[in-house]
């Protein structure tokens, strides 16, 4: 499985990874939409970033009851199928990294699913602080 | 709406009867004065009056943002646009940040307040969820606590913008602080928040910032960031800041020392980058969307001031806090930065005022003067003045709140040392070596500021005029460049361009940026024309409010009194100096020998 690992060393807080992942996958800008979460800490002198953690074991998939969510060994992360998705809210109260979002837009689960391989915001890190890491 | 990248929407408030209302952005505006300063520009003219008391209910606060602000093309900014207490003119003042692209996301492109609340008063707005609160227990917080506070109150991600106690007092020259540690800091628009009894906006939204052609867009992005990664300015910017400015400066003769008595300063190695990078750089720092991390934060490392958080101090708050007070620890001048960071004052006119007061007790005999810890180079005193000009405390304090053009009106035979423009205090670019520089003070539309022609750098040889490049001392040909970098950055700010980007992105490259986000087709040359436009509308915006060519000239430092040091030692920029420069540029303007614009 692969997953986006951070060198907080090297985040500057810009927010670049938000907002491409954003607009990838709902087709405008706003990193409150991302999937992925940044919290700034002491004014900015230290900021925190979430990814989803594409679980080996993801419990998303085993709460999921329309079987949605799936681990793909092949693909290397945890997909999602729209089209099933019910937005119950299982794998959103289960996921332990709060990862799992319902859009408001859509009323789908929202997760990162490494832009099916592109992971834009790996790309688009002007410091290099992303990358993906194969587990 | 017709066009992209806009939310169509603006968000006006009343804080006379806590009321709000919604309305659309009208088209015109928007085809017309693109964002940013354009809007400013008209809303300014809609909303207040020529005799609009800056400091009373009728004055209005207008957050501007742009149509690029909260995408992802690199480095854009929003704006504080009112009617400046400092100076009295139009103000139109900048900030970095993300509290800009919060607006946005919030689904408005403008945020205009009016009125006035009985008591102190903090707004939320989450998208269309407007609500005014009871600010008691924010009353005299810092910037940073204020923040903190709202946070956990609403959550952390609201995005705030606040006044310190400065503002609350009504500091002439009090900022707007948006987190994190980005300012809209020049002429005053902090005061103006506290006039309205408006401590804090808190912002939150969660709209979708929608560019027209998202495939061309991210293209235009892409060779955006190629210019600025192809710019050596721009990696000066990322590796150091502004502070690199210093040994530049320095060298020159333009870095303002003792109440810009002189042009250098004997400690300035003291100043540079490394010392501040040993003190408490630990990681850059960006705004949003931005590739170029100019800020380097952290926290002082050790001695006195251990603990204390910093961003980079900045080269206009070494310049001014640092040389022109004759202080050269980096500890020092980061103390006193961060105090005005939190008090909510800007640092430029601080230092100026701070300054200025040094040297009228040295020539004075007033009675509140009359204290010999009032010396260049004694920090502790400066502490203890920024304190007391935040809290108007004392007679010394109170009259420095006010700037230095009133404080000078105060104090007999004080115009000789009081260096400002239209009363806004200069910044750490003094042009006694650079005519040029003196004449995008002279007439800069919110008073002596260097951020809207900044012509040194074809003065003193690191860049040609059209193929050439030109003499440092004469006065030939300033006013063509300083009318270009004027009409550029103007127009530019329409968008709202970062200052330092434009080292770097070209203006093909602007252009691609906004035609893609918004599906406009803007010509190619437009820039100039947006420009010279806006520029026009500043200058009768001033005009009503009484401002003419009297005013567009330089403070009697820079006119009678020869530069000691430097390259430009001897130099000064005389009365004719400044008439032959204004005279030019006012004709290349299509402005009258008075400074009136000719046509509509």
């Amino acid at each position: 499985m692969k997953k986006i690992i951070v060198n907080p060393e090297l985040c500057t807080g810009c927010e670049t990874c938000a907002l491409i992942c954003s607009n990838y996958n709902l087709g405008g800008f706003n990193p409150h939409r991302a999937c992925l979460t940044i919290e700034h800490f002491q004014q900015g002198v230290f900021n925190s970033l979430g990814f989803c953690q594409q679980c080996e074991n993801a419990v998303c998939s085993k709460v999921c009851p329309t079987n949605a969510l799936k681990i793909d060994q092949e693909k290397g992360y945890v997909t999602l199928d729209k089209e099933k998705c019910i937005a119950c809210g299982n794998c959103v109260e289960q996921c332990p990294f709060d990862m799992i979002t319902i859009d408001p837009d859509t009323n789908k689960a929202f997760k990162c699913q490494l832009c099916d391989g592109e992971t834009y915001c790996v790309q688009y890190c002007p410091y290099g602080a992303l990358e993906v890491h194969t587990k | 709406m017709k066009w992209k990248s806009y939310m169509g929407k603006m968000l006006i408030i009343d804080l006379s009867n806590k009321s709000y209302e919604i309305k659309d952005t009208p088209l015109d505006l928007i085809e017309n004065y693109i964002g940013g300063k354009g809007f400013g520009v008209k809303l300014y003219q809609k909303y207040i009056n020529k005799d609009t008391d800056p400091l009373s209910p009728e004055n209005v606060l207008f957050f501007l943002t742009g149509p690029l602000t909260g995408t992802i093309a690199p480095a854009f900014r929003s704006c504080v646009v009112t009617r400046s207490p400092l100076t009295g003119t139009w103000l139109d003042s900048y900030f970095g940040g993300h509290f800009g692209q919060e607006i946005k996301y919030a689904g408005y492109d403008a945020v205009i307040i009016k009125g006035k609340s009985e008591t102190l008063t903090y707004i939320t707005i989450e998208n269309n969820n407007i609500e005014f609160h009871e600010a008691d227990e924010l009353k005299h917080k810092m910037i940073s606590k204020t923040t903190e506070i709202l946070k956990d109150d609403h959550g952390a991600e609201f995005r705030v913008a606040c006044i310190g106690p400065a503002g609350e007092n009504l500091v002439k020259y009090a900022l707007v602080s948006c987190e994190p540690m980005r300012q809209a800091g020049r002429g005053g628009a902090g005061a103006v928040m506290g006039s309205k009894n408006l401590k804090a906006l808190a912002i939150k939204g969660d709209k979708l910032v929608k560019t027209a052609d998202s495939v061309e867009f991210l293209k235009a992005v892409n060779q955006a960031y190629q210019e600025l990664n192809n710019s050596p300015s721009i990696e000066t910017f990322n590796k150091v800041g502004t502070p690199s400015s210093i040994p530049f400066a320095q060298n020159v003769g333009m870095l303002p020392t003792e109440n810009y008595k002189y042009g250098q300063f004997d400690h300035s190695e003291q100043l540079e980058s490394q010392q501040q990078s040993n003190a408490f750089w630990q990681r850059d720092i960006a705004c949003s969307g931005c590739p170029i991390a100019c800020g380097k934060i952290g926290e002082i490392y050790s001695g006195k001031f251990k603990g204390t958080i910093s961003d980079t101090i900045e080269y206009e708050t070494l310049g001014l806090i640092g040389s022109n007070l004759g202080i050269s620890d980096i500890n020092y001048i980061t103390k006193i930065a961060n105090l005005c960071d939190e008090l909510g004052l800007d640092t430029i006119s601080t230092g100026g005022s701070i300054g200025f007061a040094i040297e009228a007790a040295k020539n004075s005999n007033l009675s509140f003067l009359n204290n010999s810890d009032l010396e260049f180079g004694n920090a502790e005193t400066v502490i203890e003045l920024v304190k007391n000009i935040a809290a108007r405390k004392n007679k010394l304090g109170d009259l420095l709140a006010e700037g230095v053009k009133r404080a000078a009106e105060y104090i007999p035979e004080s115009n000789k040392y009081s260096v400002h423009v239209k009363g806004l205090e200069t910044p750490a670019w003094p042009p006694r070596g650079a005519p040029g520089m003196g004449l995008a003070l002279m007439t800069a539309d919110r008073g002596g500021c260097h951020q809207r022609a900044f012509p040194v750098s074809y003065e003193t040889g690191s860049e040609k005029w059209q193929g050439e490049y030109l003499e440092r001392l004469s006065t030939d040909k300033k006013a063509e460049v300083v009318i270009y970098q004027q009409n550029k950055l103007a127009a530019l700010d329409t968008l709202i361009k970062c200052d330092f980007a434009t080292y770097g992105i070209s203006e093909e490259t602007y252009r691609l940026l906004l035609n893609t986000a918004t599906g406009m087709n803007i010509p190619k040359g437009y820039w100039q024309k947006l420009g010279a436009k806006i520029w026009n509308e500043t200058r009768r915006i001033n005009l009503k409010h009484g401002f003419d060519r009297r005013d567009d000239y330089l403070p009697t430092r820079f006119v009678e009194e020869p530069l000691p040091d430097g390259p430009a030692q001897g130099h000064r920029i005389t009365q004719s100096d400044m008439d032959k420069m204004l005279d030019e540029y006012y004709k290349l303007r299509g402005w009258n020998k008075e400074g009136i614009p000719q046509k509509k």
